[in-house]
């Protein structure tokens, strides 16, 4: 188990550095973020001075040994856009983000699952085939659609919730329904099918044979094998509701780590895009690893002797 | 191989049709000229609102566009999307999962197969953003980023193919029969994983249809004058709180219709074409692949 941990974590740090050294590659090979700080006016040489303030006049390879020093320190560099330390200012809205993914996944969760255990006892029911088209369409509904059908009829016609800002728990109704409402549909599917899979086995008949109630049989014996891939998914999953997030901060205005990289991408506020690297690279990995160990916990087949 | 009439998903592959013709005879079929403004008309609600009329049958956008129009060319976009970046994505894919899987163990596949899983971590959307807000907007770009962002899922289902094949009888037949490299890699093992890449492929395309639309929506897709349908549910969102609904909303029910259709399409496609994902127990194994 300790030497599965260690070697993953190795493997963990190696991505880490991966990752950031292939995105300073490509902001240094695409963009020149004097261009776009400069204001028109400013000559040559103000340019000049303006570049070895922020140090972007060093060799290339100085400033990649600046930037890795600062990652080692969580010292990432001035946001050239708002003039304070980038890191913080980052860090100073992961809360908002956290909350939003937890909320969306705790609803995908909390209507998936029942859907899912339901559709599975009665298959090709009415209700199940209902809930087979609904995750279709589901998964057809793109995010900032969901977002902007939910605003439309819940701020423009009826205004029982605000279409933007944070802060209150109200403001994140719409924004986790948003985020959750391809999961739900993803979530009921997946626990249908891999439910029906483990009802067919052997544990199962056992467990009945014993003469346990259904509901035990269900909960105790097929639902836990049943979570394993669950698990899976959630971890592949995590990246793509992260990316989801980022459509839905912009639409309802939610003031999440998100939007600031977003905003910071649309000014190339480099310490800011590397932050926000970092930061989420970090996110991935860390969940990445949480969700191998889980694996393990859940079904002890599994085993960690990879 | 057969496939029986009846089983055919009619109702996708009408609407599937309908949105095409749409898109290909856009010039004749659409009323207007998609970037004519009419300040004075703008605005103007459906034909069946009180206010619309004919001339305009789904209303006009805050800028007096004709949402008809602009829906029709913004299909031909979400299609020229949808399917030359999902061809971009088989090309390179498979190539490189034919060669890695061809010398499998040899530097190549060494240095593509952890690129692959690189790629596969991350998720596509993060990577096309950063590009093509580091890049500037363009519809060529766009198509291009999409398009090389998909390749590692096609390497890899070429790879598993050829693993399972290259030692099969008939490849070595070809090959003792003098048949070059490049024949037996193109001529029988790509053959081969045909079905496997095609239901992938019916995956990807209406998911680059909505990766178009949500970068275009977030202003770093398509450039501000190209029809898209993600583009214009944005320019049209300020709009919907003075209750004009219809310059967001329809296109983006346009764009929902076209991704739904694909999507029955592809279901089906995958049941039709890959027996692997026929029966309940496999799909697990392919939804969490799809993830």
């Amino acid at each position: 188990m300790t030497g599965f941990l260690f070697a993953r974590l190795l493997r963990a740090i190696v991505t880490l550095w991966a990752v950031l050294t292939l995105v300073f590659v490509l902001i240094h090979a695409t963009g020149n973020p004097i261009a776009v700080l400069a204001p028109e006016q400013m000559d040559a040489a103000q340019r000049a001075a303006l570049a070895a303030a922020l140090g972007l006049n060093k060799p290339l390879l100085v400033q990649y040994g600046v930037f890795m020093g600062g990652v080692l320190h969580g010292n990432l560099g001035v946001s050239y856009y708002s003039n304070t330390p980038a890191m913080p200012l980052l860090l100073s809205r992961v809360p908002v983000t956290l909350e939003l993914v937890g909320l969306a996944i705790g609803t995908a969760v909390a209507i998936g699952m029942p859907f899912g255990v339901f559709a599975a006892l009665h298959p090709d029911s009415l209700a199940d085939r209902a809930l087979r088209g609904l995750s279709v369409l589901g998964a057809s509904v793109p995010t900032f659609f969901v977002g902007i059908v939910l605003i439309f009829v819940f701020s423009v016609l009826t205004n029982v919730l605000p279409a933007s800002g944070g802060g209150n728990i109200v403001h994140f109704i719409m924004p986790a329904i948003t985020l959750a409402f391809f999961r739900i549909a993803f979530f009921t599917r997946l626990v249908r099918s891999s439910l029906l899979d483990s009802l067919s086995q052997q544990y199962v008949r056992t467990a009945r044979a014993k003469g346990l109630s259904e509901a035990m049989v269900v909960l105790k014996h097929a639902l836990r094998p049943a979570a394993l891939p669950l698990v899976t998914v959630f971890g592949l999953q995590f990246g793509q509701l992260f990316a989801g997030t980022v459509i839905t901060e912009t639409i309802f205005a939610l003031p999440g780590m998100n939007r600031m990289a977003l905003e910071a991408l649309f000014r190339l506020d480099y310490p800011i895009i590397l932050s926000y690297v970092l930061v989420a690279a970090g996110m991935f990995v860390f969940i990445n690893l949480v969700t191998d160990v889980l694996y393990g916990v859940i079904d002890p087949r599994v085993g960690h002797a990879r | 191989m057969r496939v029986e009439l009846r089983s055919l998903p009619w109702l996708s592959l009408g609407i599937f049709m309908l949105l095409v013709i749409c898109a290909v005879f856009a010039s004749w079929i659409a009323p207007h000229d998609p970037e004519h403004q009419s300040l004075l008309a703008r605005l103007t609600a459906p034909v069946w609102e009180s206010g619309g009329s004919w001339k305009y049958p789904l209303g006009t956008d805050g800028l007096g566009r004709d949402v008809a129009s602009n829906i029709c060319y913004g299909l031909r976009v979400s299609l020229l999307v949808g399917f030359i970046s999902v061809a971009i994505s088989i090309v390179l894919g498979a190539t490189a999962g034919l060669i890695a899987g061809y010398r499998s163990g040899g530097w190549f596949d060494r240095i593509v197969m952890p690129l692959v899983d690189l790629q596969l971590s991350v998720p596509a959307v993060l990577i096309a953003l950063a590009v093509m807000a580091m890049t500037g907007r363009g519809l060529l770009k766009l198509i291009l980023v999409i398009g090389v962002v998909g390749w590692a899922q096609y390497a890899r289902l070429m790879r598993a193919s050829v693993l399972a094949e290259r030692e099969r009888d008939y490849v070595m037949a070809a090959r003792l029969l003098g048949a070059s490299e490049f024949r037996v890699l193109f001529r029988h093992l790509l053959p081969n994983a045909l079905n496997a890449l095609l239901v992938q492929a019916s995956v990807d395309i209406p998911r680059a249809v909505e990766l178009e639309a949500s970068l275009s929506f977030l202003g770093l897709g398509v450039a501000v004058t190209t029809p898209s349908l993600g583009l214009r549910v944005a320019q049209g969102y300020q709009y919907l709180f003075g209750g004009s609904w219809w310059p967001s909303v329809i296109p983006g029910l346009a764009l929902v219709l076209l991704v739904l259709a694909e999507n029955l399409i592809g279901d089906w496609a995958r049941d039709a074409l890959d027996p692997q994902y026929r029966g309940r127990a496999v799909r697990v194994a392919a939804l969490a692949k799809d993830a």
